[in-house]
């Protein structure tokens, strides 16, 4: 998604195409990216070729390219994916990735294992990065974007994914200690808002709503994705193939995580959303609150605002020239009329 | 837009034909990356000072709103609804799946 930092990339909401780079600059990235990864490896006593096939386009915050790796020895090419941080990302975010596809690997969560990482800056990138496997699908934008029936098998198939996800124990991975991103809560969200004040009165409403109603902190702490929707996940067929961009999670609610997965970032998901919570209420054993569901939904719809507001912000200060960040702001109305169509229960359109 | 009946300097450029053109430029773009910029340009030309319609009712709205939550007195729902149906009507919608995937 799209914040005030450029958050956002290639698989993070924005359908990733590998950008067929014939220019001389394109191809000297590769072969320094190549270089530079194949020394590391030798470092740890891997000789391999290294082979950088090109750059997932469209994306704004973190570098991800795609590579292929074969090991001294192998007769199979390992298809990998490479992710560095910019200064938008931030180093931290790199680590949290690597940390969140550790503690899902031996688990039924579909994510791209980790093969390589370093966590440092002592190598030849000069910063952070995870090496992935590559998986194979498509990363549709929305909900919207897949037709039925496939549409409600993958969202069930979501579900399940996220059921299995809240069951790992948190207090045995390496998330355990990791801090949540600002944007997913309602302390952190309203000390980003201070920035953009005079906020818009239907949102300015919404935060004196969520901090009135604030329903009991929740106890139970879960692994959350953190942007876990439509838009980071990899799809084949009616499978879930991979569950990406890890780089929010953190430990947090249950309901942060299934709330957020249908929110409608820009169309309607065209799902039915309360089978799909009585399917996660039965699977996972728990039981969704009506009223913390609402306040969470509201949450939700103000955490696209602010990615609205930071995303406008960030063109129109010069800190990006992309676009679509200049275009995120005419998202605003449509979130904040939707989120006042929730606090009113009605349909939201 | 809005008939201006001063003189003008020169004739001014209609923000909708302005998207429709951009719209087609990026038709005939074959890289990626460059026809999302397009669509995304074309979505703020298309809107292009519409953030201002329905301005009167806007700030009689945002007013009330804004008077209820500095006397913290509850906003009741219906009338947020009233403010953001208003804001929603100005904006022509975005084809995002244009603007983000080319």
């Amino acid at each position: 998604m799209a914040d005030g930092s450029d958050r956002s990339d290639g698989s993070g909401g924005w359908t990733a195409a590998v950008r067929d780079a014939a220019t001389g600059a394109g191809a000297e990235d590769r072969a320094k990216l190549a270089d530079g990864l194949r020394r590391w490896l030798a470092t740890r006593g891997v000789r391999a070729e290294v082979s950088v096939r090109g750059r997932a386009t469209v994306g704004l915050s973190q570098e991800t390219w795609f590579l292929d790796v074969l090991p001294e020895g192998e007769r199979e090419r390992v298809a990998a994916v490479l992710r560095l941080p910019t200064p938008a990302s931030g180093s931290g975010s790199i680590a949290t990735q690597r940390a969140a596809l550790q503690a899902v690997l031996a688990s039924d969560v579909p994510a791209p294992a980790p093969l390589w990482f370093d966590d440092s800056e002592h190598n030849p990138f000069g910063r952070p990065f995870v090496v992935m496997e590559r998986l194979t699908g498509e990363a549709p934008v929305g909900w919207h974007e897949l037709p039925e029936p496939r549409r409600t098998a993958l969202a069930e198939a979501a579900i399940d994914a996220l059921v299995h996800l809240h069951a790992i124990d948190l207090a045995a991975t390496p998330l355990a200690r990791a801090r949540p991103s600002p944007t997913v809560d309602l302390d952190g969200l309203t000390y980003l808002f201070g920035r953009f004040e005079p906020l818009p009165a239907v949102l300015a409403a919404a935060l004196v709503w969520l901090q009135r109603g604030r329903p009991p902190h929740g106890k139970e702490q879960v692994i959350a994705h953190g942007d876990f929707r439509m838009g980071n996940m990899l799809v084949d067929g009616r499978r879930i193939s991979g569950v990406l961009d890890w780089e929010m999670a953190a430990p947090g609610e249950r309901l942060l995580d299934l709330c957020w997965c249908f929110v409608p970032v820009f169309e309607l998901p065209g799902v039915d959303e309360q089978a799909l919570v009585r399917r996660y209420e039965q699977r996972a054993g728990v039981s969704v609150d009506p009223d913390a569901w609402k306040w969470h939904r509201v949450l939700a719809f103000t955490r696209l605002a602010y990615y609205a507001l930071a995303g406008a912000r960030s063109f129109d200060t010069g800190r990006s020239r992309d676009l679509r960040l200049a275009a995120l702001r005419l998202q605003l109305p449509v979130t904040l009329d939707r989120l006042a169509a929730t606090l009113a229960g009605e349909a939201v359109e | 837009m809005s008939a201006d009946p001063s003189p003008v300097a020169w004739p001014p450029v209609s923000p909708a034909r302005l998207a429709e053109s951009v719209a087609a430029l990026a038709a005939r773009v074959g890289e990626p990356e460059i026809r999302t910029q397009l669509h995304a340009l074309g979505a703020v030309l298309a809107n292009l000072g519409a953030e201002r319609d329905g301005a009167g009712e806007r700030a009689l709205l945002v007013a009330e709103i804004e008077g209820r939550l500095q006397r913290g007195e509850s906003v009741q729902p219906p009338l947020l609804r009233r403010l953001a149906a208003l804001d929603r009507a100005a904006v022509q919608p975005v084809d995002w799946s244009a603007a983000s995937s080319g």
